[in-house]
């Protein structure tokens, strides 16, 4: 369906996780101010690089 | 309609207004879209009585066509599965127990060369003057190699200043190195720059590490607080060693790295700063502090705080027009990619996944808890011995967490920082609301930031 009244900026995939359980390679991400890791959201997955 | 179930649909859409731009965002999916002002008006009628006939009812003097087709396509995104999209299997995963350690901060310095006024280490640790010996490291990296059931190992530099041990870095590098062959190490430094001379330069980009170099941007912000034992402002060498490691192309990989207090709420023009003396990747920090403190961020200083996240957003969407882009570290969020989902749910995976070892051997959750003894997990000869809290450390996740499992942000925060939440008098399972506002307000700032640019014509 063309989009008329809505944009889709991002379709996102979070639903379907590749992965449930964590492999715990990926960057370990501390979510305190005090150093530039926080959150997430924007943390790569390993076996995606 | 029961309200139960507006609850639910609350959890499971986000919706931002900010300069026109009409923002959804699937929480569960973590879609993101914009949407005219027939579709908004729709979705905020659906919400507010949880009934699409109603909702449609409720558009009654506009026209009826232009309703119906934003219907029908917000039905289709429903039917797909990326908008109000459940998220029923993630509550159910117990992350977090096939989770081991794979990280150390070492403290390898707990005295520091300069004496900033909001610095979150407690006065007894500063006045310690301690660093981490030989033996130690020896032991801490030993215990991470036999408890590790990883291939990846990060072991972060940290202190005080980790540069006033600079030769207990290099020969943590070297045993690592030499005892863990199999292993692939990532190395970081969180340094306030002024020991970086050639010779640490040479040996951290040998050793491909990681920089966060600490400026808060313009020099009035930064030596407001960023001050020697003296009391003199450090701006003035701190600028020149940015600007020499910069100029060298001394990491691939570097933050510099600012905080901001409700001094400097106009931070963008910090970030703008940075980005003059060079820098391409930024990050700017609320600060940590006591909420008697008067530079500490306020709940009445978020509405403010949340118009300059937007503000970044716009200046950052020109810098890329006019084709000098920054890279903002928490703008980055890769909504198609990312981490799995547990991941998302454990957060940082301190106390089990990641630990911070004290210059005495003490293991703690994490470099923030240092010194609070009742967080006290071990120490590198006996390793955990505080069996019983590293459990609950693991056991903090998202959905154990009240606030957090019907919150709009709990897939992209991952649950908030521990320690902040009990510096600020809540648990592992009670998030602490100022640090939940002032997460919100920069997520919300990232998902402007994504739909901006891509409503944005470009024109270079």
């Amino acid at each position: 369906m063309k989009e008329k009244h809505i944009k889709t900026v991002v379709k996102g995939t979070l639903r379907k996780p590749h992965l449930k359980k964590g492999c715990g390679e990926c960057q370990v991400s501390c979510q305190s101010a005090c150093k530039t890791s926080c959150t997430v959201g924007n943390q790569a997955c390993s076996l995606n690089k | 309609m029961q309200p139960q179930q507006i609850t639910d649909l609350i959890s499971r859409v986000h919706l931002i207004q900010a300069d026109g731009l009409n923002i959804v965002f699937d929480v569960n999916s973590g879609s993101l879209y914009t949407v005219d002002e027939i579709a908004w008006q729709l979705l905020l009628h659906y919400l507010d009585c949880g009934d699409w006939e109603q909702a449609r009812e409720r558009m009654g003097r506009l026209d009826q066509e232009e309703v119906e087709e934003a219907f029908n396509e917000l039905q289709e995104l429903i039917s797909e599965g990326v908008l109000f999209s459940s998220g029923e299997l993630w509550p159910e995963f117990v992350p977090g127990k096939e989770l081991g350690i794979k990280a150390l901060c070492l403290n390898i310095a707990h005295n520091c060369n300069l004496a900033c006024r909001y610095c979150f280490v407690p006065e007894a640790i500063r006045c310690e003057e301690q660093i981490m010996s030989r033996e130690t490291i020896k032991k801490a990296l030993d215990f991470l190699l036999e408890n590790t059931p990883y291939e990846y190992l990060t072991v972060d530099f940290f202190g005080g200043e980790p540069l006033l041990n600079f030769e207990g870095i290099k020969f943590a590098v070297d045993y690592a190195l030499k005892q863990g062959k199999e292993k692939k190490w990532k190395f970081t430094v969180s340094t306030n720059t002024l020991l970086l001379g050639e010779e640490e330069l040479s040996f951290f980009k040998e050793h491909n590490f990681s920089f966060v170099l600490s400026c808060d941007g313009r020099p009035q912000v930064h030596d407001l607080y960023r001050v020697t034992t003296g009391g003199q402002g450090s701006s003035a060498v701190v600028t020149r060693r940015i600007k020499e490691f910069l100029e060298r192309g001394a990491a691939d990989e570097y933050y510099i790295r600012g905080t901001f207090t409700r001094d400097n709420l106009d931070f963008t023009n910090d970030v703008l700063y940075l980005a003059s003396l060079g820098a391409k990747s930024i990050s700017m920090e609320p600060v940590v502090a006591p909420e008697q403190m008067p530079y500490a961020l306020k709940e009445e200083d978020i509405p403010e705080l949340q118009e300059e996240y937007y503000r970044l957003a716009r200046v950052l969407c020109e810098l890329n027009r006019k084709g000098c882009g920054v890279d903002f570290y928490h703008y980055n969020l890769d909504l198609t990619g990312g981490p799995c989902a547990a991941k998302r749910l454990t957060g940082c995976g301190a106390g089990y996944h990641y630990l911070a070892v004290t210059p005495a051997g003490d293991l703690y959750p994490c470099h923030q808890l240092v010194g609070n003894r009742e967080y006290l997990l071990g120490d590198v000869e006996q390793g955990i011995t505080a069996a019983e809290l590293q459990e609950k450390f693991r056991e903090s996740h998202i959905f154990r967490k009240k606030e957090c499992s019907s919150c709009w942000a709990r897939f992209l925060c991952g649950g908030g920082c521990h320690a902040q939440a009990i510096a600020q008098g809540r648990s592992l399972e009670r998030p602490a609301p100022l640090a939940c506002a002032v997460m919100q307000a920069r997520l919300n700032g990232a998902l402007y930031y994504l739909a901006l640019k891509e409503n944005t014509v470009e024109t270079v």
